[in-house]
């Protein structure tokens, strides 16, 4: 009983807070129109549907634009996780590696990749290229630091264990460092999870382009917000938020699926 | 047990220093088992009952001095020795028959002879009814018992078992105790037993060592003459009790 009214409250509240906030929102719309005529209400602080409505009017070319950015978002994503991963296992391989060139990727962390977007514009051209880079230049940092954490502090009894046991250096990484890390590598891709579809559209504002294709959000951004077309932003924001969600929930899932049977943090959670 | 000074040694270290920096851990240790021998370490905590355990181990290498285990350098030796740590220490992703398999797979045997001898281990244990769970989803001795069957795969020559009962309730370790005895009674191998506890070194051993702390020496040796078949009645026996209290006096005595 206890655990569905639970379930029931937890099902119930967001809707009712939501509705709640709705109707401040139209409330506000409503008042601001009031003062200075709906022509000024609508590019300043639209009704919520009128932002429904944009979604509808708009549909073809937010879903051509989100399909745009979650390609970006997925190969810059990927990219960071697998360019992540190998560089983590060259840090790992030795203490003087790390040394060596940690530091250097703490100074590409550091330096803000808006700086670097021109760069890359310059560089790589308009478009997927660049945008791309900017999603993996966000992402591949959490990725690098966190599974490298799990690759060097591996249990040092395991490692006696397959020290007594004869294990090759192979051995030992395939068996034992690699899934040590395992948890810490999908907290890192966690978080890069989180700031890919950011980095898509970031990189978007920067080097998008309708050019032999379509833009994605970020170009849509930039579009609407020339035309003055301000419930499409809104109806564009609500899409990338969209976008966010689904994206972290792919990811979080796969922690998830990944760590079910044997981690802490897989066991006692649900998904986010 | 076995004692004979005719036979060749299993374990030997001759005049074993170990230093790390300026701190010696180990000094001039003199020491020999022979097959079959289960000895006992004991001592205050810092008197590098663990180190010896490793140096024997070939985990770490003495300082000065010679360790010979069954007529090689211990890290030669290794495919003949096992090691139990102080937590059972087993992967956590992995089940219990693929946590007890893994040595024979890091040895590169073939599937089935890891997995029929990853099961008779386990069986002797009693732990047949357990294969396909987690660590996570066994009880402190549970864990302990497949930590024990995953170094019997090997079916080693030196067992060498670093306070794996220290953490468990008396219970417990008592029947752990038990049932290692009645393995050693099998298998005959030589074993090395950290502990914190004079009862447990004198149930198992037939020899416990007695170290003293800062740098460890070997302060005394005490044998223990009770019966080779041992089962929980030893436990109110007074000969026994008589050891235990020996024992006792012996660690808290010890400079």
């Amino acid at each position: 009983m206890a655990s569905t009214s639970i379930k029931f409250q937890s099902a119930l509240l967001p809707i009712v807070s939501g509705a709640i906030l709705l109707s401040i929102w139209h409330s506000i719309s409503y008042f601001y129109g009031q003062s200075v005529g709906y022509d000024v209400q609508r590019i300043i602080i639209p009704f919520p549907h009128q932002i429904t409505s944009a979604l509808w009017t708009e549909r073809e070319a937010l879903w051509a634009s989100t399909r745009q950015t979650a390609l970006s978002a997925v190969i810059g994503f990927l990219a960071a996780v697998v360019i992540g991963y190998a560089l983590s296992m060259l840090l790992a391989s030795a203490v003087w590696v790390k040394k060596a060139l940690y530091p250097w990727v703490l100074v590409l962390q550091m330096t803000p990749v808006v700086v670097l977007a021109p760069i890359f514009v310059l560089w790589i051209g308009q478009g997927l290229p660049s945008i791309t880079a900017i999603t993996f230049m966000i992402g591949f940092f959490p990725i690098v630091a966190n599974t490298t954490m799990g690759l060097v502090s591996t249990d040092r009894n395991l490692l006696d264990l397959f020290k007594m046991s004869n294990a090759t250096k192979s051995q030992e990484i395939l068996y034992l460092r690699v899934p040590f890390a395992m948890p810490y590598f999908l907290t890192g891709m966690k978080i890069a999870g989180t700031l890919a579809p950011i980095g898509a559209i970031t990189g978007d504002l920067f080097a998008g382009s309708s050019q032999g294709g379509v833009g994605g959000i970020g170009f849509m951004v930039i579009l609407y917000n020339s035309q003055l077309k301000i419930p499409e932003l809104f109806a564009t924001a609500f899409v990338a938020c969209l976008l966010g969600f689904v994206f972290v929930g792919c990811v979080n899932w796969l922690h998830w699926y990944l760590l079910k049977d044997w981690h802490d943090s897989a066991r006692k959670t649900e998904i986010a | 047990m076995i004692n004979d000074s005719n036979q060749i040694p299993m374990v030997k270290l001759t005049n074993a220093y170990k230093r790390f920096g300026d701190t010696t851990v180990l000094e001039a240790i003199n020491f020999q088992a022979a097959k079959g021998e289960f000895i006992s370490l004991v001592g205050p905590s810092g008197c590098g009952k663990s180190t010896m355990l490793k140096i024997i181990a070939g985990l770490y290498t003495a300082s000065e001095g010679e360790v010979i285990v069954d007529g090689m350098n211990p890290k030669d030796a290794r495919e003949e020795m096992a090691f139990i740590f102080q937590e059972a220490n087993l992967l956590p992703w992995k089940r219990v028959l693929q946590n007890v398999e893994l040595p024979l797979k890091l040895r590169g045997e073939s599937k089935e002879r890891r997995l029929e001898t990853a099961r008779r281990m386990l069986e002797l244990v009693s732990l047949s009814h357990a294969l396909d769970r987690f660590p996570w989803q066994l009880s402190g001795g549970m864990k302990m018992r497949v930590s024990i069957a995953r170094a019997l795969t090997l079916a080693p020559h030196v067992l060498l078992l670093d306070e794996p009962f220290g953490a468990l309730d008396e219970m417990t370790r008592d029947n752990l105790n038990e049932d290692l005895l009645r393995i050693h009674a099998r298998d005959q191998w030589t074993a090395f037993f950290v502990t914190h506890s004079a009862a447990e070194a004198v149930f198992l051993s037939n020899k416990v060592i007695v170290l003293s702390a800062n740098p460890g020496r070997i302060a005394e040796e005490i044998e223990i003459d009770l019966p080779e078949i041992r089962t929980a009645e030893l436990r109110e026996d007074p000969a026994y009790l008589n050891y235990v209290a020996k024992v006792s006096h012996a660690i808290r005595t010890v400079h």
